[in-house]
């Protein structure tokens, strides 16, 4: 596995090496590389599929544009998850700022009588209804959407990429400590959204 | 190192992502097996994280790609190398464009028209146009420069340069404004005469331009015909005899007529007169489909400069480096390919005269404006970053599949509540007057104009 990541890992620096000298086709393997790890994150950080492609999008063309500038002191794909977090984060502020955003804050989550979602889940297990899963799947990207920024982007690169704690400290430039206690806060925060949404017991 | 319960539940995430070293995971165990409160607290801790991890993981759509290459296209663009030579090539075009006007084009036949232009006015001849066709071998083939020019015609530059007024008493075809003009006539309209009053009697003023807008004219032209040299030139109906006096004066004069009735209403299409048809029954020899009226031309042009910058924000123009001016200019005249092409070459200049005057006859039978602008039209389009595709005389997303489309006419109460909901639809409206299918929101809509040919 080691040997894999490894090879994978000099592989994307020689790509991005060939990027840097021109070669373009170099960059459209990054993108075929990554780009449905890239647009998950966003999708799970933004909640729509909209913002999520443009944003991804966007991502790659800065990526492209930037890539003269990589030096390669970091993993390519942290550094690509880097500018994808910090144009969501753009995107997510824009949203507020022209009063798109429709999530609720955690605070304003009030109790809500046990939907069908949260009567099949209330066993801690998947519905199997498509109607249900589909409930069930909105209401924990609601609570995901109403957490606070900076937890929302370590929970998401966390749970839903698999980055290691270090990785996170380096596409979104904080220390690790803050990380683990980001990862904290939004366990905490998200089990009270999902218990008053009667997810979770 | 003892911890207590609230040092402990610091430390679940960390525990729970693996995170701990030995030393710290040892410690949070062992108050762990001696806290039941903290082990439940830590299992709600992972039951959030379990729950978030049966979420399927989402791909990206299987466009993403081909739309993330639109968006770094052009390939000049794509390429450092290519980019750097981008100013020199374009340059290089001109060159020979250039090149081949001065050399190849059959110039003599232009300047020989010019002479005797300046002759006929020496002798105080009046604006009104002498018939005389001189179709000389060298000549100038009228519809194929009336192709290049109709593709690329920038009335306004013209019209800035004197050039507007000069087809008032410019009387011969070969010449290249003529050859637009010529483009008219073949269009089936009488688009110069039909848009706008006979020459009106200011002789004097284009010659008063003089060397330096002649030499500026004849820059501009020769810029065109550089720009437009990789265009394919449909073949050119040939210049055929003169024309009548009195044909001339009942053709203008239905004009006038037709240009009355339709100024109330811009939207109005103008009854065209084939000037090709003028000795016998002028009026009569409406096409079946007339153009919109110069106005509504014109109104459509701007309306399309207008979305020009918004094509180039979210199309590739961003993408541009600094200082490509070149590029951006090269662009923006593609972009006026479609538009004039479009607009056809039947508008007015700034003075509301048309740019190009006196009729000219053909003995090629007269083509449809729609038929020109179906072979000069480009099939493609990009539109706020959204790809059209022209299927004959219907433009549709480039992403439709043959939905059920519902049909919206362009004069409708359901077009204008549209039209502020999506800028989509605004700039593709201004971009294109025929039918369109888009999709708009979650569901696709066949724009269609108000009638046949009228936006």
């Amino acid at each position: 596995v080691v040997e894999l990541e490894m090879a994978q890992l000099v592989s994307d620096v020689v790509l991005v090496e060939q990027c840097q000298n021109g070669d373009g086709t170099a960059f459209d393997q990054l993108v075929r590389r990554y780009k449905d790890r890239i647009y998950n994150i966003v999708y799970r950080y933004l909640g729509n599929h909209e913002d999520a492609l443009e944003v991804a999008q966007e991502a790659f063309v800065r990526a492209y544009r930037g890539i003269g500038t990589f030096r390669g002191e970091a993993q390519v794909y942290t550094w690509l998850c880097a500018i994808a977090v910090n144009q969501a984060r753009n995107r997510l502020r824009d949203r507020h700022r022209k009063g798109r955003d429709k999530t609720e804050s955690l605070d304003a989550l009030t109790d809500e009588a046990p939907g069908v979602a949260a009567e099949a889940s209330a066993t801690y297990e998947t519905p199997r209804s498509s109607a249900q899963r589909r409930e069930f799947e909105l209401t924990l990207q609601q609570c995901l959407d109403a957490l606070p920024e900076l937890y929302r982007t370590a929970f998401v690169l966390r749970i839903f990429d698999g980055l290691s704690y270090e990785d996170i400290a380096a596409s979104t430039e904080c220390p690790g400590g803050t990380v683990k206690s980001r990862m904290n806060q939004a366990r905490k925060l998200l089990g009270v959204c999902l218990k008053r949404r009667g997810i979770l017991g | 190192m003892k911890l207590n319960c609230e040092q402990t539940r610091e430390e679940f995430s960390a525990l729970l992502d693996d995170a701990l070293d030995e030393d710290a995971r040892a410690d949070v165990e062992a108050h762990l097996s001696t806290c039941s409160e903290c082990l439940r607290e830590l299992g709600r801790y992972k039951k959030v994280s379990d729950l978030y991890l049966r979420l399927p993981s989402v791909s990206a759509p299987a466009d993403f790609e081909q739309r993330l290459a639109r968006r770094l296209r052009p390939s000049i663009v794509r390429f450092p190398v290519l980019r750097r030579l981008a100013p020199a090539a374009i340059a290089a075009g001109l060159a020979v464009g250039v090149v081949w006007y001065a050399f190849l084009a059959p110039e003599p036949a232009y300047k020989a028209a010019r002479t005797q232009l300046a002759s006929e006015k020496a002798l105080g001849q009046q604006s009104a146009p002498k018939q005389t066709v001189t179709a000389t071998p060298e000549a100038p083939v009228p519809g194929e420069l009336s192709e290049k020019h109709t593709t690329l015609q920038d009335t306004e530059t013209l019209t800035a340069l004197g050039y507007g007024e000069r087809p008032s008493q410019q009387p011969v075809a070969p010449s290249p404004p003529p050859g637009v003009k010529d483009s008219l006539s073949a269009g089936g309209t009488s688009n110069a005469s039909a848009t706008s009053p006979a020459p009106a009697p200011e002789p004097a003023k284009p010659l008063a331009v003089g060397a330096a807008g002649q030499a500026q004219y004849e820059s501009k032209a020769q810029k065109d015909v550089a720009i437009m040299d990789s265009r394919p030139a449909t073949t050119a109906p040939p210049v055929s005899a003169p024309i009548p006096e009195s044909a001339k004066r009942a053709t203008t004069d239905a004009a006038e007529q037709a240009q009355e009735k339709a100024k109330p209403a811009a939207q109005q299409p103008v009854p065209a007169v084939p000037a090709a048809a003028a000795p016998s029954a002028p009026a009569e020899a409406a096409p079946p489909k007339s153009p919109p009226t110069a106005m509504a031309k014109k109104e459509e042009r701007v309306k399309t400069k207008g979305d020009l910058p918004d094509v180039m924000t979210y199309g590739y123009g961003h993408m541009l480096p600094d200082g490509k001016a070149e590029e951006r200019a090269k662009r923006s005249e593609e972009v006026d390919l479609g538009d004039t092409t479009l607009d056809g070459v039947k508008m007015k200049s700034k003075s509301g005269r048309p740019d190009f005057e006196g009729p000219e006859t053909k003995s090629e039978p007269v083509r449809s404006a729609d038929d020109k602008d179906l072979k000069t039209t480009p099939t493609e389009l990009r539109i706020l970053d959204t790809r059209f595709l022209r299927d004959g005389e219907i433009w549709r997303q480039e992403t439709y599949t043959n939905q059920e489309a519902t049909p919206v006419k362009r004069d409708s109460e359901e077009f204008r509540r549209l039209l502020k909901k999506y800028p989509l639809l605004k700039a593709v409206a201004g971009r294109i007057p025929r039918a369109v299918v888009c999709k708009l929101g979650d569901h696709w809509y066949r724009i269609e104009p108000v009638r046949d040919g009228q936006p």
